[in-house]
C-alpha cells in the first residue's frame, strides 16, 4: 500500500505511518517492528523476483530494513514510503546481481535448450503459462537479462508499478525505463517464440 | 509494439492503432506480445511465501540492537576535531605543504636575490614619472625599458653593474632602482650635452630625455644638481662627451 506522507495527508493510515516514522526517528525501536512486519512482504516479492533466490532475497530484505532504520532521517516524505523502500531493495539487489556477474555465477546457471524443447507448443498462452516447466524457463530467461533491464521488467511487468514509479525507484528517466522495457520484452518475446506459436 | 497504451502518449498510441489496423503482421505480433506479457505478469504471483513477518521483524530488530552500541560509542565530534582530522588527510597535508613552500620561496627570492623583474622597474618608473610630470613615461614597454637600461649602462662604466640579462629577461638590481630613476631623470638634464650621433642612434631615448623640459626649469635643476651632473659627465666615455 503506497503512502505519501505529506503534512496535508488526512488518510488515517498515512497519519499512522507518519507517527510510526516519527517515533522511529526519535529512536523508538519498538515502533519499527510493525513497519517491518507490514512491509517486508512487498520488499521480499521484489527481491525474489529480481534475484530468483529465496535465501538471497531474505538477506536483501533484512539488510534493506536495517538501512531504512539507519537512514530514516533522510527519507523525503514527499515520496511514497514504498517507492523509497523499493529503491533501497533494488539497489541491494543490483549489487547482488553485479557480484554474481563478477563471480560468473547465476542463480540458475544457463538456459537449457532442452528445457525449451520440452515445453509443449500451445496455441493458447493462457494455458501455456500454467505449465510449471515454462515458469522455470521464464525465470531462466529473465536471469539472462542485463541487471537494469531485469529491474525494469520486474518492477513494471511483474510488480505492476507505473513507469513513473519505476523511474523514481531506479533514479533514471522515464524514457530510459521505456527503452529498457522494450529491450527486455523483445528479448523475452524472441526467446518464447518457439513455444508460443503464431 | 512492445509498449502498452499507458506507456505511450495518446498521439503515439493512436498512430500505432492506425498502423495496426492496416498491417496484419504487426496486429498479430502485437496480440502475441500482449498475450505473452499478460501471461508473464501472472507468473509474478508465483513467488515463495514471504518470510514470517514476526520472525523477520525479530531478526531486523536484533540486528539493529546489535549495531546500536557500536554506533552509540561513536560520540559526536566537535567542529575542531573534524577540522583537525581534515588537516591530517594526506592530500590536504601535501596541498598545505605546497602552498607554504611557495609562499616561503617567494619571500626568500624577493629578499635574498636582490633582483627584480624589469616589470618592477617599469612600474616604479611609471609611478615615479607620473608623480613628477603627471604624464605616463613612454618607455613603459619591456623592450623600451630594456633599451634604456642598455643605453644608460654605457654611462656607468667602472661602477657596479646594476643590471644583468638572464635569458630573455632583463633583471635589474632592486637597490639600484631609485638611483637609476634619479640617474635617468638627471640624464634628461644633460641630454643637450650628449653627442649628436646619440640623437640619431637613440631617437626614442633622446625624445624621452628631452621631453617637456622647460629651459628655466632645466637651468634651476642644473644649478641645484651640478655636482651630480659633473659626476655623470665623468661617467661618459671621453670620446662621447660633448665638446
Amino acid at each position: 500500500m503506497p503512502f505519501v506522507l505529506t503534512e496535508q495527508s488526512t488518510d488515517p493510515s498515512i497519519q499512522k505511518l507518519a507517527e510510526i516514522l516519527d517515533r522511529c526517528i526519535s529512536g523508538d525501536l519498538l515502533a519499527f517492528r510493525p513497519l517491518v512486519e507490514e512491509y517486508q512482504g512487498y520488499a521480499f516479492s521484489v527481491a525474489f523476483r529480481v534475484l530468483c533466490d529465496e535465501e538471497e532475497a531474505r538477506d536483501v530484505v533484512q539488510e534493506s530494513f536495517i538501512r531504512i532504520w539507519s537512514n530514516l532521517r533522510r527519507y523525503n516524505r514527499e515520496v511514497k514510503f514504498t517507492t523509497w523502500m523499493y529503491s533501497i531493495v533494488t539497489h541491494l539487489c543490483y549489487d547482488k546481481l553485479r557480484s554474481r556477474k563478477k563471480r560468473g555465477a547465476t542463480a540458475i546457471d544457463a538456459v537449457d535448450p532442452s528445457l525449451l524443447a520440452s515445453v509443449a507448443v500451445e496455441d493458447n498462452p493462457e494455458r501455456l503459462f500454467n505449465n510449471k516447466e515454462l515458469a522455470g524457463v521464464i525465470t531462466m530467461l529473465t536471469e539472462k537479462l542485463p541487471p537494469k533491464q531485469k529491474m525494469v521488467f520486474v518492477l513494471r511487468d511483474l510488480q505492476g508499478l507505473s513507469v513513473r514509479e519505476v523511474s523514481d525507484i531506479l533514479g533514471v528517466s522515464e524514457g530510459s525505463v521505456k527503452t529498457n522495457l522494450v529491450y527486455a520484452r523483445r528479448y523475452l518475446r524472441e526467446q518464447l517464440k518457439p513455444i508460443i506459436s503464431d | 509494439m512492445y509498449l502498452r497504451e499507458d506507456e505511450l502518449g495518446p498521439e503515439e498510441w493512436r498512430e500505432f492503432q492506425r498502423h495496426r489496423s492496416t498491417c496484419a503482421g504487426c496486429a498479430a505480433e502485437h496480440r502475441k506480445v500482449e498475450q505473452t506479457l499478460n501471461a508473464v505478469a501472472r507468473l509474478g504471483d508465483r513467488i515463495p511465501n514471504p518470510p514470517n513477518p514476526v520472525v523477520m521483524a525479530n531478526t531486523v530488530v536484533g540486528e539493529i540492537e546489535h549495531l546500536k552500541p557500536r554506533r552509540a560509542s561513536v560520540r559526536a565530534r566537535s567542529v575542531y576535531e573534524i577540522f583537525v582530522q581534515w588537516l591530517g588527510l594526506p592530500r590536504v597535508r601535501v596541498a598545505i605543504a605546497s602552498v607554504l613552500t611557495f609562499i616561503c620561496g617567494s619571500f626568500a627570492v624577493e629578499y635574498t636575490s636582490g633582483y627584480l623583474h624589469i616589470m618592477g622597474l617599469e612600474n616604479s618608473m611609471m609611478t615615479y614619472s607620473s608623480s613628477q610630470t603627471n604624464a605616463s613615461a613612454q618607455f613603459l614597454t619591456q623592450s623600451d625599458a630594456s633599451d634604456v637600461v642598455s643605453d644608460l649602462s654605457r654611462f656607468v662604466i667602472g661602477k657596479k653593474s646594476f643590471f644583468k640579462v638572464s635569458g630573455d629577461w632583463v633583471m635589474i638590481n632592486k637597490s639600484s632602482i631609485e638611483n637609476f630613476i634619479l640617474l635617468y631623470n638627471d640624464l634628461q638634464s644633460v641630454a643637450p650635452k650628449l653627442p649628436p650621433e646619440f640623437r640619431a642612434t637613440h631617437p626614442q631615448l633622446w625624445q624621452l630625455m628631452t621631453k617637456k623640459k622647460d629651459p628655466k626649469e632645466l637651468d634651476a635643476l642644473l644649478k641645484e644638481r651640478m655636482s651630480l651632473i659633473r659626476e655623470l659627465n665623468d661617467l661618459i666615455p671621453p670620446e662621447r662627451r660633448s665638446p
